[in-house]
């Protein structure tokens, strides 16, 4: 930090202040008693076993008006920031990963690309539909072969035909491309570019668009948004329906990312809490040898360590959006909070498993159902290895990949 | 239709109770507050009139420079306008006189109805809301459950005990204390969250109130305590005919009953 002398002696304790505020607090108890009322863990089990969409509570997030949230105004939202983002999916994911994830999709996907990319109309015609939950927003981005490598490995084509694109090729990891509206496609749309992040296109395709057909993947976690192979069969999709500017389709996707690392982690955060919070009740409430167990040390010091790990995922992760929320550079705090949050999550998830005894391999305590949903989260929507490297790059070391 | 909400703020239901110095209530550092459970349902009941009739929804609450919170909260989740009775002389009043300050306050307000919640989750006197409707020479009924308005008066549905109810109408404007569970509060939006602060509140102590005589409690809490343990809970053990010798012996000797 960069302190110039006039300021001496002015730093106080006031200018380090970890207080969220009164109404950021006020959002938090708000979202908590919307999850106790209207997503009972019953219904979120049911969900997961079933690999069900929570439309349930879809609805009732657009009827309560969260899902205005990360629109402006003047498309029919309330214009709130990314902490007001982080401390919703938190709050979702702290009784369902999934749950959570339907929130992150629709505030950084949905309405992060059009504000981004989309042209005037485009706002003016979907944002106020996405506010009150008429619409939804499925990315459809990664390929068979190539996650991580996502430029390098996109094969599949948008050819323009008169007023239309003709696209053609196969996706991976599409979550819940069935039960959105809209697919955020990306497709190439030059063959010819130097460089392989060039000559990539960003549409808004109709998911009932003829031509296009899905395949459910089968998840270990997360399972109550499920993901799909969507295949591309000359599907048809009108010009108006690019989103930003021609072949520049991949820059468009830059100023999402940091929203999109602080928001994982905030889903990481959610589900470590709720790991931790799970154990500690059990070991509170367990007897062995005429005593809770949480009276033994060893598993007293794994709730210790929980409820750390969780508050300092937490730190990073508030710090982050607190930077992006003020327009500051935060693309090294937003990649530490994914890798953080996602690394202790499961470290987190896995000490509930042990504290829980042979009681963690049933189906019928949660806590394995936070172990499945977080291991997710050191993987995608980016691994913890190409977090690492941007933050290595972050640090003037060269590009290693 | 006009509708005045009091509400008070208490310690939320997750705080950790300790009795205070001199033994008389609890102490409040440290202590989260919350707004009263019944007088959130009288808030949202207040709220859906509103939504249906038109008109404001006006808060009133007395209390230190924290209930400013709750207040705000209430326009979080649509409250017009708030009222905060705010003064020294306001501490630890008793229902009366709490009762007396509130209707002192509202003296120059045009209102149909005011709704309070039945009673309130620290002290439990249930009885402000219906001294206020006595002070202000209006009707009141007490634990409603269901409310109508119909032409000048309103129809409510009462709880009554072991499953009853019952059926009355008051002429408007009257007092109604409502009982929790009547609906289902709202959450509050973000929406309403953010423009919670531009909603105006008026401040009035005691100077601004023509109140007469000194506030002297009627009332007063003597000692609080927490309940010291006398019953012993005994475990017969043994075969049921046993037992039932065992339980017989002490109901004669011990118990006396038979």
């Amino acid at each position: 930090m960069v302190t110039s002398a006039s300021e001496w002696g002015t730093v106080n304790s006031g200018q380090l202040n970890f207080d969220l505020g009164k109404e950021k607090e006020f959002l938090r108890q708000n979202i908590r008693e919307f999850v106790e009322r209207e997503c009972p863990r019953e219904y979120v089990r049911e969900l997961d076993e079933k690999e069900e969409y929570p439309e349930r509570v879809w609805k009732k997030l657009a009827e309560y008006g969260f899902l205005q949230i990360p629109i402006e105004e003047r498309y029919g939202g309330v214009g709130g920031d990314i902490v007001d983002m982080v401390i919703v999916t938190e709050e979702l994911a702290r009784r369902s990963g999934a749950i959570g994830l339907v929130f992150f999709m629709s505030s950084c996907f949905g309405a992060k690309t059009l504000s981004v990319g989309g042209t005037e109309e485009q706002k003016r015609k979907y944002l106020p539909q996405l506010a009150e939950g008429k619409i939804r927003f499925a990315i459809s981005l990664t390929e068979p072969d190539g996650g991580t490598d996502v430029a390098g490995a996109m094969k599949t084509r948008a050819v323009e035909r008169g007023d239309h694109f003709v696209v053609n090729g196969q996706k991976v990891w599409t979550t819940a491309a069935k039960e959105s509206d809209y697919l955020i496609l990306f497709a190439r749309t030059n063959e010819r570019s130097q460089k392989r992040i060039d000559g990539i296109s960003v549409f808004l395709v109709d998911s009932k668009s003829p031509g296009i057909s899905m395949r459910k993947l089968e998840k270990i976690g997360i399972r109550a948004t499920p993901s799909y192979e969507v295949f591309y069969d000359n599907v048809r999709v009108p010009k108006e329906n690019l989103i930003g500017e021609r072949d520049k389709g991949m820059y468009q996707m830059f100023p999402m990312l940091n929203n999109e690392r602080i928001l994982t982690a905030a889903l990481c955060l959610g589900e470590a809490q709720a790991a931790f919070e799970d154990a500690l009740t059990y070991a509170k409430e367990r007897y062995a040898f005429e005593r809770p167990i949480g009276q033994f040390q060893a598993i007293q010091h794994k709730l210790s360590w929980m409820r750390t790990k969780v508050e300092l995922a937490r730190l990073i992760t508030y710090k982050a959006a607190w930077l992006q929320s003020l327009g500051r550079d935060c693309a090294i705090e937003a990649n530490m909070a994914k890798l953080v949050a996602a690394n202790f999550a499961c470290e987190v998830a896995d000490m509930g498993m042990q504290i829980l005894g042979g009681y963690c391999y049933s189906r019928e305590y949660d806590m394995q159902r936070y172990w499945r949903d977080c291991r997710l989260h050191k993987v995608g929507p980016v691994s913890d290895e190409m977090v690492l490297n941007f933050i290595g790059e972050k640090l003037g070391l060269p590009r290693s990949y | 239709m006009n509708i005045i909400v009091c509400l008070k703020q208490v310690p939320s239901r997750e705080s950790i109770l300790r009795v205070n110095a001199d033994g008389t209530w609890v102490d409040e550092q440290d202590l989260s507050w919350e707004i009263n459970e019944p007088d959130v349902y009288a808030l949202e009941e207040a709220l859906r009139l509103k939504e249906r009739f038109g008109g404001e929804v006006i808060i009133c609450s007395v209390g230190p420079a924290r209930v400013q919170q709750a207040i705000r909260e209430a326009f979080a989740k649509g409250a017009d306008r708030g009222i905060h009775l705010n003064d020294p002389a306001f501490e630890r009043l008793d229902a009366y006189n709490t009762a007396r300050v509130i209707a002192e306050a509202i003296k120059g307000e045009s209102y149909d109805l005011i709704l309070t919640g039945l009673q309130s989750d620290d002290f439990g006197f249930a009885q402000t809301g219906v001294i206020l409707a006595e002070l202000l020479g209006i009707p009141h009924t007490t634990i409603v459950m269901e409310i109508h308005i119909l032409d000048g008066k309103v129809k409510v549905k009462r709880e009554l005990e072991a499953g009853w109810f019952q059926w009355i109408e008051l002429p408007l404007p009257a007092v109604l204390t409502i009982q929790s569970g009547i609906n289902h509060p709202r959450y509050a939006t973000l929406k309403g969250i953010m423009g919670a602060k531009k909603k105006p509140i008026r401040t009035l102590g005691r100077d601004d109130l023509h109140l007469g005589e000194a506030l002297l409690n009627l009332q007063q809490v003597e000692k609080v305590y927490i309940p010291q343990k006398t019953k012993e809970t005994q475990l017969l053990e043994g075969s049921p005919e046993e037992v039932a010798a065992q339980l017989v012996e002490k109901l004669k000797h011990e118990a006396k009953v038979i």
